[in-house]
């Protein structure tokens, strides 16, 4: 039964795509019954997902093509089940989502395309998680890649996607060549391509070649994951792909990086070394911190929410590695304790981000701009949107009672474990990590303040703001869903553990919940380590009856309160945009606290009128220096075209030549083969 | 008497960290009286373990040094450094090489790395004095960066009041003391620099008008 | 079963009806300092009782963010006090959450403050809001590792195990030492007193916390300025009961409960005169010199957490 439910959402996805391209002409229909096929298709595969992971059984298939000279082989996992309800989970909401998105594409441009695109997309996703054999994993993962890029350039007339698309497909297959060359080490003690045969070889590999393979992995899926430093593509892709498209990826596209890295470090490579781990949590911790202090200075909506995605997967990074230390000194019940928060936060993040990217595309849906400075005064004329972007941008804050601050008090602990590691020098760098990690979230709220405050509060900067209508209702269903999930996932967070936990079980030969949660006699879900007790839900009973007390107390002392309107006082003159903040002046406190990371550069140059008295204008110029760009990539990619245009001589164009070339080869082969 | 050693030695403990946090409050700060203060204070600090050792221990050279090390590190240094700061009229403010946040970092990571290379020698069975080791080897780093780092002549001379203070403490510890020549020796010989640069920083004012030693390369052509 | 009732809504009264006082108290010490008579020790009481018998003047720029912050800012406190011990080192109600969520709850209050200081429009609550949240941010990592040292030590975060166990403590642990000093000027930042912010001056260009809620009036500034000083006491209640425990009742008698009480009063006055000495002395730090005071801070927590692993 449950092997059906696969075979038919891979079906499903497929005829999705092919759907979208078959209605020419009634662009509209073939529109949405390609997303409606796509959103059938996630749930199929939600259900089989939880059917997996609540079985706690393995699933294996194996189509044989070409009497098994090509085998396609899944395995359907806990672990991969998990990662398979995150994908699915979002990609319903996304579908549905898009069925509102795109109307802003019908009649425009190629709607057939992005369902057709689209689809493949969600199912390539599928795939990558789910496949078992190497070749498989390389094929799916490439086609993953180009459907995405695809998917990025989707808006191709602005160069700057163009150049997006570039960097995002240059960057995605140098990390499949990283790959290919980690899979073939794999595949040179295993014998065969098949995963399953990976696991049981770790024990015949040399240290010199685990340790290769280790860093090749790191890169590889670190590129994917937007792991600092090799996070340049995020903040240029995510922006320029369609909004629908963004959540998706910054929700799970990223997430099957980690995925990469759990299925590499806690399956193929076991038992690491305690340094493996120890460097994934201080790469986690760089991340976290960077990502956010350049979130801090952007003001395009959307490349804010991707350097915060980088500053996530640091967060997510810093569980796993976590969990990797402990296992490497056998301290198995702290493993799943550090894994459990590291894959709760995945979930979290993929469901915050992807309904702070449906915001962002509900404002670009009824305002046609991305630039924060342009906006203001949204939550006036945008009125279910805030709401909405208000819980997103909470739960990234980690506030309570939500989601984000669950995962990141079980981070919390996690670091505080750390205390039960034997060498001091790991001690102390775990808990300057849980101090940087306190920096990152204080700097994502202030982030997620300025990107609220300033786009949806206050008056409007622009004539778009100022017209700006609600978005149709579709849209606003589908993100009321995520935001209800945010708050749900806060408030019963042991649903969530319980269902991580098999994952756990499966994966660390662990099962810690009943150490972790208990229910008490206010039927509260409680979160119980050997540390100490928390319980959001009666956090927010007694918050609620707090305020019910409050807001009585206050009634009856004073029953005819009434409010007042009237302009603000903005020194006698009438009120204007231009006396409210902007977000460049709301985050200079930080571009002058870390000014040696940002450089932040100032020019100002004056246009004069004849007579040099008199100024015509002047213009003022203030930017952040993007250093990493400055100092490691582009030296890299100089080097490169240096190299390449030095080796340019052997194209020659001449077709003569070019038969030399393979006469020479042809007669090397035949010399040195025999 | 167990519990008195105990408790002395936790004494101690506090004392050696109470050392530290002033030595970190020498970085820490932006004005020159205030270096001097925290210097004093640290001196003062270091007279009481002296004090507090040599009572327990019962060796009584080491009151003499006690004594010595409070007329003149906690009185008589810092008296004569207000003393020249008033007279020579230099601004009030500590000028460093690098900036402060640097700095405040550095200094955190050299007493790291003092606590990190004590680690091993400090790891008997008992958990006492555990402190006193890593805080002499770290004020000593501290006061050495100090030197290195700050350009006013004033500020380096309490760099290398700091280093001494550092060594003092060290010995003082792990071998309650050195000889007491060796220890009177180097008081005075601490005494006398002091002295010296104190004469040489006024008469460095007078001529250049300034006691940036940065200024003092000048000289070399 | 009574005292898990009664105690909470016991140390929510002491809480709510104390702090105007201690705000009075540093007041009036501050106004003696400077040999002033002062305002009236009960001063705040006077002004909260004034301004909730005010209407509100609401911006027509603001929308419900405004209205709705005075609520959760109050709320938020009203629900760290329920979970710190002031009177006694049992808080029944401990297993809502620990101090990791006490800190995150300060966060949400200063968030929606944040929010709706941009809420109106006007320059001085984007001002006030920046600042406010680049210094908190800033003191964030000290107050964490801070915390980390103290909860090392106890083998929990929970505040009551914290109490309780440090109240049975017989060594003199250097960290806490450390952790001690980090947390005081933490605690000055967060609470907005001199060197960090003046709590006094309406200058615009010299408030951080006061530039975030100039535009309240009303209820909602009642509701605002009373969060704000339970603040202060929640943050004192925290530092005196997690570093000087001693004489808080153990258990629920009345005797040890007043005995608990009268030197709580001892030991938050000593504070509350320790931050009058304090904020006579030393006069406003400019606004970029206060990462260097908060990098100090982290310093000598991270001194804490490292002398806490050589001693263990």
């Amino acid at each position: 039964m449950v092997e059906h439910l696969f075979v038919i959402s891979i079906i499903l996805f497929a005829s999705g795509s092919l759907f979208a391209l078959c209605f020419y002409g009634w662009q509209r229909l073939g529109n949405y019954i390609s997303l409606i096929l796509a959103a059938i298709a996630s749930c199929f595969s939600i259900a089989l997902s939880v059917a997996v992971l609540f079985n706690g059984s393995v699933i294996r298939f194996d189509f044989l093509i070409y009497h098994a000279i090509i085998k396609y082989n899944f395995l359907l996992d806990p672990l991969s089940s998990y990662f398979v309800l995150a994908i699915s989970v979002i990609g319903f909401i996304a579908s549905i989502y898009s069925l509102g998105y795109t109307r802003l594409y019908v009649n425009k441009r190629d709607t057939r395309f992005l369902g057709f695109t689209y689809n493949l997309f969600l199912l390539s996703m599928l795939l990558v998680v789910t496949a078992n054999n190497a070749l498989v994993f390389m094929i799916v993962w490439e086609f993953m890649t180009l459907i995405s890029f695809f998917l990025v350039i989707f808006e191709h007339e602005n160069p700057s996607n163009r150049k997006a698309g570039f960097v995002y497909i240059v960057m995605a297959h140098i990390s499949s060549v990283f790959l290919t060359v980690a899979f073939f080490i794999m595949h040179t003690y295993a014998g065969s391509f098949s995963f399953d045969d990976f696991r049981h070889i770790s024990a015949q590999i040399p240290e010199i070649y685990k340790n290769i393979v280790f860093f090749l992995v790191i890169v590889g899926f670190g590129i994917k994951a937007g792991i600092f430093p090799l996070h340049l593509w995020l903040p240029l892709a995510h922006p320029a792909a369609p909004s629908n498209v963004s959540m998706v990826m910054s929700g799970v596209m990223i997430k099957t990086a980690i995925y990469g890295f759990i299925r590499f470090y806690f399956e193929f490579l076991t038992p690491c070394p305690p340094w493996w781990g120890f460097i994934i949590l201080t790469v986690g911790a760089s991340s976290a911190i960077l990502g956010i202090l350049y979130a801090l200075m952007e003001h395009d909506i959307k490349t804010l929410l991707a350097y915060s995605s980088v500053e996530n997967i640091g967060i997510i990074l810093m569980g796993i590695g976590l969990s990797m230390i402990f296992k490497s000194y056998n301290l198995m019940a702290l493993s799943s304790l550090a894994m459990i928060a590291g894959l709760y936060h995945l979930i979290n993040h993929a469901v915050f981000k992807c309904l702070l990217f449906g915001c962002a595309g509900n404002i670009y849906y009824s305002t046609h701009t991305k630039n924060i400075e342009e906006l203001g005064g949204l939550i006036k004329r945008l009125q279910v949107t805030a709401p909405l972007f208000l819980v997103g941008a909470l739960s990234i804050s980690a506030i309570p009672p939500l989601n984000g601050f669950m995962s990141e008090w079980l981070i919390f602990q996690s670091i505080l474990n750390g205390f039960s590691l034997p060498l001091a020098l790991v001690k102390i760098t775990t808990s300057i990590c849980g101090a940087i990690l306190a920096l990152a979230g204080a700097l994502a709220a202030t982030c997620f303040i300025k990107a609220f405050g300033i786009s949806f509060l206050a008056l409007p900067r622009s004539e778009h703001a100022k017209r700006a209508k609600e978005v149709p209702v579709i849209m606003l269903v589908s993100m009321g869903f995520l935001a209800s999930l945010c708050v749900f996932m806060g408030l019963f967070p042991a649903k969530i553990m319980m269902t991580i936990n098999q994952v756990n079980t499966h994966l660390l030969g662990t099962n810690i919940i009943s150490a972790i949660t208990t229910y008490d006699w206010l039927q509260t879900k409680s979160v119980h380590t050997n540390f100490t007790e928390l319980s959001p839900k009666s956090a927010s009973v007694f918050g609620l009856i707090l305020l019910a007390v409050t807001f009585g107390v206050l009634t009856i002392l004073r029953p005819g309160f009434t409010k007042k309107i009237y302009e603000t006082w903005t020194c006698g003159i009438s009120p204007e945009p231009r006396f409210g903040y902007t977000a460049t002046a709301f985050t200079k406190p930080f571009k002058v606290i870390f000014s040696n990371l940002y450089r932040p550069r100032r020019e100002i140059s004056a246009t004069y009128a004849v007579p040099k008295y008199f100024v015509k204008s002047i213009t003022y110029i203030g930017e952040i220096t993007p250093i990493f760009e400055k100092y490691f990539y582009n030296p890299i990619s100089g080097y490169v075209l240096n190299i390449s245009n030095k080796v340019r001589w052997v194209h020659t164009g001449s077709i003569h030549v070019y038969l030399a070339y393979i006469f020479i080869t042809l007669i090397f082969l035949i010399i040195f083969i025999k | 008497m167990k519990q008195h050693i105990i408790v002395n030695s936790q004494v101690i403990d506090v004392l050696a960290v109470l050392m530290l946090m002033s030595t970190i409050m020498l970085i820490g700060t932006s004005r020159v009286k205030t270096c001097v203060w925290a210097c004093a204070f640290r001196s003062f600090l270091l007279t009481l373990t002296s004090g507090l050792i040599a009572y327990f221990s019962g060796i009584h050279h080491i009151y003499i040094t006690t004594g010595v090390s409070l007329v003149l590190k906690v009185v008589l240094i810092p008296g004569f450094l207000f003393y020249i700061i008033d007279k020579v009229d230099i601004k009030k403010e500590v000028e460093s090489y690098i900036n402060y946040t640097l700095s405040l970092l550095i200094s955190c990571g050299l007493v790291l790395i003092a606590y990190y290379s004590t680690l091993s020698v400090v790891q008997f069975e008992n958990t006492f004095m555990r402190h006193c080791l890593p805080v002499s080897l770290a004020i000593t780093l501290v006061g050495f960066f100090s030197m290195i780092t700050r350009k006013k002549a004033i500020t380096q001379i309490l760099g290398l009041v700091t280093m001494e203070d550092g060594l003092f403490f060290a010995a003082l510890s792990t071998s309650y003391g050195m000889p007491l020549i060796v220890e009177l020796g180097v008081f005075f010989d601490i005494l006398v620099s002091v002295i010296i640069m104190g004469i040489y920083v006024y008469r460095i004012k007078e001529s250049f008008d300034t006691i940036d030693t940065g200024f003092l390369r000048e000289l070399r052509e | 079963m009574a005292s898990s009732i009664i105690l909470p809504i016991l140390q929510i009264v002491v809480i709510v009806g104390l702090s105007p006082l201690v705000k009075g108290f540093i007041n009036k010490m501050e106004a003696r300092l400077q040999c002033r008579r002062g305002a009236s020790l009960f001063q705040p009481y006077y002004n909260l009782v004034k301004l909730l018998q005010k209407d509100a003047v609401v911006s027509e720029t603001a929308s419900w963010i405004f209205r709705a912050t005075p609520y959760v800012t109050f709320v938020s406190i009203l629900l760290i006090a329920l979970l710190v011990p002031v009177l006694s080192s049992q808080v029944p109600l401990n297993f809502i959450g620990d101090i990791i969520l006490i800190i995150y709850l300060f966060a949400l209050g200063r968030f929606f403050l944040a929010l709706s200081s941009l809420d109106t429009g006007s320059a001085f609550g984007g001002m006030g809001g920046s600042r406010e949240m680049a210094i908190s941010s800033m003191a964030e990592p000290a107050m964490m590792l801070s915390i980390f040292t103290v909860s090392l030590t106890v083998g929990s975060t929970n505040l009551s195990n914290i109490t309780s166990t440090l109240l049975n403590y017989k060594s003199l642990n250097p960290s806490l030492f450390l952790a001690f000093t980090s947390l005081v000027i933490v605690i000055i930042a967060e609470t907005g007193r001199i060197p960090v912010d003046n709590p006094f001056t309406h200058l615009e260009l010299t408030m951080i916390h006061e530039g975030m809620i100039l535009e309240f009036s009303g209820r909602y500034l009642a509701l605002i300025e009373w969060a704000s000083s339970m603040k202060l006491l929640l943050l004192l209640t925290i530092l005196v009961n997690t570093f000087l425990p001693w004489g808080i009742a153990t258990d629920l008698t009345f005797p040890g409960l007043i005995i608990s009480f009268a030197l709580y009063l001892v030991k938050i006055g000593f504070f509350a005169f320790a931050i009058v000495i304090l904020e006579s002395s030393f006069a406003k730090v400019r606004l970029f010199r206060i990462p260097n005071l908060l990098g100090t801070s982290f310093i000598l927590s991270v001194l804490a957490i490292i002398s806490f692993y050589v001693v263990s």
